[in-house]
């Protein structure tokens, strides 16, 4: 195996190792040192070092630290469903259904309002992915 | 003044012994006992690996001479990942580039809004470690490829240190 050292470098490293083990053959992953420099292990010949360096270098070039990995798009979901949750009117959706008093357009979106209520809590509670070991 | 333990004599009747003699035999063996090699290193700042392969942790390498006793192994690591991301770490030591197997596997979750923040301390007795310089080494990596991180020195403390001394067990 061989270490590249590519110098300081900003990135969200979980995607960051994704997007390196998909352009690059060979890549086991990263590491950082304590000096914040930004360490790229390849399981590759010694004599290919300056054509990885430059692979490596155009992957970091198109990362963006901002895109998240599936589990923290899955985490970033989670609260904004919570947040849904936590902040619906739900006596008013209750009272609403209850009255039966509405027109069926109306109707309909009171249940829509309570489908969308039930759906957020179940991304809240993480219920919309799969359980571990069977994803 | 550095103590060198010599193998001690077997010694017999109307034996002359001098400065030289019980300077090496007494003097410096006992100071050897009382203060066998031993390093310690703490690791200066977070480091992290997304590695799925074992591989250095930068920092966490010593080198000693010892003397053909046994030499006790131990790390000393507060570990997390980042919210949101569950992952399992796994750790071992290197003597001489010879992996000594697994010394620690860790999963982490990391759910809600406190990240997961472990401590994580294997320890080796390696027996009857020939004499002479030796390199040991921790090294580790991620299961699944996600980050995993060893805390590094803080104002709060030394979250992670790594040591090796000699001890006489064998």
């Amino acid at each position: 195996m061989i270490d590249i050292n590519m110098g300081p470098v900003t990135a969200n490293v979980s995607e960051l190792a994704r997007e390196l083990r998909a352009a690059i053959p060979g890549t086991s992953g990263t590491s950082s040192d304590t000096d914040g420099n930004l360490i790229v292990h390849i399981e590759a010949d010694e004599q290919n070092t300056d054509e990885l360096r430059s692979s490596i270098a155009a992957v970091i070039k198109a990362h963006d630290p901002a895109v998240l990995t599936r589990e923290q798009q899955a985490k970033a979901a989670r609260e904004t469903a919570a947040l849904a949750v936590r902040t619906a009117n739900v006596t008013a959706l209750r009272t609403g259904l209850e009255a039966k008093t509405g027109t069926v357009a109306q109707l309909q979106a009171q249940v829509a309002e309570l489908a969308a209520l039930v759906e957020a809590m179940r991304v809240a509670l993480g219920l919309d992915e799969a359980p571990e070991g069977m994803g | 003044m550095p103590a060198n333990w010599t193998a001690p004599r077997t010694w017999v009747d109307l034996q002359t012994v001098n400065a030289a003699d019980m300077n090496e035999q007494l003097r410096d063996n006992l100071l050897w006992l009382k203060g066998p090699p031993g390093l310690q290193t703490i690791l200066a700042a977070d480091v992290n690996t997304t590695s799925t392969s074992f591989v250095d942790v930068t920092g966490m390498s010593l080198t000693m001479t010892t003397t053909g006793g046994s030499v006790l192994i131990q790390l000393s690591a507060l570990m997390k990942t980042p919210l949101s991301i569950a992952e399992i770490a796994e750790i071992r030591f290197m003597v001489d580039g010879v992996p000594q197997g697994i010394m620690a596997r860790q999963r982490f979750v990391s759910p809600g809004v406190v990240e997961d923040h472990l401590h994580v301390a294997p320890s080796l007795l390696y027996p009857v470690m020939a004499a002479g310089s030796h390199t040991i080494k921790v090294q580790w990596r991620s299961v699944g490829g996600n980050a995993v991180y060893m805390l590094g020195q803080s104002v709060l403390g030394n979250w992670s240190s790594f040591r090796i001394a000699e001890v006489g067990w064998k």
